[in-house]
């Protein structure tokens, strides 16, 4: 078992920095959360307070139903990986991996079976013998986890666990901590500012912003339905083209374009007529079109940045900086927005009006 | 990577990957005991031509006691025969060059026992290393000779 709960948890530095405000929060048993956002919004102080490397100021936290708050780290059961592995230099592998048991004087050849279970699992059987200093960080990351999966905890705790590698074993690595999370069933808290390892790896995605959260859920409902302009704007690799404007009679009007609304968002948005809103689109929901037509709108190419498969541009659109995905590279004078696919963002509050996708039924949330 | 088998089995498998701290532990007690005796004998022996011998003999002594404490911590064979060797000289010390040559006017009994329980330690030093040292080289082989069984089979198919 490993159910974690946050009820209105806060955090104050004696300093006078609120860094965590009323963090409700509920992880199931096995389930792999994954905390996100920019530097500074409070995500690795959510998972020192989780640990007990850090006390909190207000609020309770439960570890299957039992209040931890005042429970010292080494009697939570919850083990840590961090960003720099934190291992000992001057022990093998093997030592490393085993040393929660030695310190509980446990017998050499119960450390044995576990070392040996733990490093088959983490594919590191290989390298028991070696030194920390001998071995690649991809390889240290690993005798981490072995370390942490050693002593069978409710919880693992990782601080930005891949940051330290490049971007060939970051993926791999990525791949293999999620297989082993399926694997053991361990409740799994996650830290990290890469949204492409949140999306990647989570079931569920807390999105923090200045020690709040904006936004809890899966993978595609983060993507397909952000909560507000900050998460919208956070999540997706280019990031969400945000367009100002205001509804009236049916079309959306920015600058000094406008887009004819379908009459589905039209009619939901009818009731906003006159207020400032942001339309938000992905890059994936641009289409190029040949010469002006109904929504298609003269775009002036800045520069394209080819990726392979797809290119990306980056265009001016009347006057609004966008970055647009084009399966294929060519000269693109005009773009038709896929408006079934668009966001509408409330500008004053930030807040989500409309979420084509969602309010279709086609674009069913997992 | 046996892990169903009896435990006196398994702590020979336990040796792969951790040192022989016992031996190790073992060999600096007796380095320790070597310091006390130098330092109780150079202070009670007449002060003759032997004195720098003494201390030339017992430096050297000194220094292969610690290379036998660290080489038997990785189960080195040679060094543990080598530590059994010194235990021997400082048993033979003990009994004849003590008494007969240096002839110290005081404090016999704690450099007898300096020099006995360094021998002792040592002698059980290596003892232990050779012991463990010797399953340890035995299963390493069987895990070879299993290891090249394996890569001929996989050679054949």
């Amino acid at each position: 078992m490993g159910r974690i709960g946050f009820e209105k948890v806060n955090k104050v530095y004696p300093n006078g920095v609120h860094a965590i405000h009323d963090f409700d929060l509920t992880v199931e048993d096995g389930e792999f959360i994954v905390l996100v956002g920019p530097s500074g919004c409070g995500k690795s102080t959510v998972l020192r307070m989780l640990g007990g490397l850090e006390q909190i100021t207000g609020g309770t936290l439960t570890l299957d139903g039992k209040v931890i708050n005042k429970t010292p780290p080494v009697e939570r059961d919850i083990a840590i990986v961090f960003q720099d592995y934190a291992l000992y230099g001057n022990l093998s592998v093997y030592d490393n991996v085993g040393i929660s048991m030695k310190i509980r004087h446990e017998r050499e050849t119960d450390i044995y079976d576990r070392v040996l279970h733990a490093a088959e699992t983490t594919d590191i059987v290989e390298y028991l013998n070696r030194l920390p200093r001998q071995l690649s960080g991809g390889q240290k990351q690993r005798v981490a986890l072995a370390r942490a999966i050693i002593r069978r905890p409710k919880a693992f705790l990782m601080d930005e666990p891949l940051s330290n590698l490049d971007a060939k074993l970051r993926n791999a690595t990525r791949v293999e901590i999620v297989k082993l999370q399926r694997e053991l069933g361990v409740t799994t808290v996650y830290v990290t500012h890469d949204q492409t390892e949140a999306m990647t790896m989570a079931d569920r995605i807390v999105v923090m912003r200045e020690g709040r959260i904006q936004q809890v859920g899966t993978p595609s409902e983060i993507y397909r339905a952000p909560a507000n302009l900050f998460v919208a704007g956070f999540i997706g690799v280019p990031q969400m083209d945000l367009l100002e404007g205001a509804v009236r009679a049916g079309r959306f009007h920015f600058g000094e374009n406008s887009l004819r609304l379908p009459e589905r968002a039209a009619r939901a948005l009818a009731g906003a007529e006159g207020r400032k809103l942001t339309l938000g689109l992905r890059p994936e929901s641009f289409l190029p079109a040949r010469a002006g037509g109904e929504n298609a709108l003269p775009v002036t190419v800045e520069r394209t940045e080819y990726m392979g498969s797809y290119s990306i541009l980056h265009a001016d659109l009347g006057g609004w900086r966008v970055e647009c995905r084009m399966e294929a590279a060519g000269p693109t004078a005009f773009l038709t927005p896929d408006l079934e696919r668009a966001h509408f963002f409330d500008s004053e509050t930030g807040e989500a009006v409309l979420h084509m996708e969602v309010e279709d039924g086609h674009g069913q949330l997992d | 990577m046996e892990r169903d088998i009896p435990q006196a089995e398994k702590k020979v498998y336990v040796t792969l990957y951790k040192k022989d701290g016992l031996a190790y532990a073992l060999a600096l007690l007796a380095t320790l005991a070597e310091f006390v005796y130098v330092i109780a004998i150079l202070d009670v022996m007449p002060v003759s031509y032997q004195m720098g011998f003494t201390v030339m003999v017992n430096i050297a002594l000194i220094f292969l006691l610690f290379s036998c404490a660290v080489k038997m911590n990785v189960y080195q064979r040679g060094w543990a025969l080598a530590a059994l060797g010194a235990a021997g000289y400082m048993a033979l010390r003990a009994a004849t060059v003590v008494p007969l040559v240096l002839r110290p006017y005081g404090r016999q009994t704690l450099i007898l026992a300096a020099d006995l329980a360094g021998a002792a330690l040592l002698l059980a030093a290596g003892l232990s290393s050779l012991r463990r040292g010797g399953r340890r080289r035995k299963l390493q082989r069987a895990l070879e000779e299993q290891e090249g069984r394996r890569a001929d089979g996989k050679d054949r198919v």
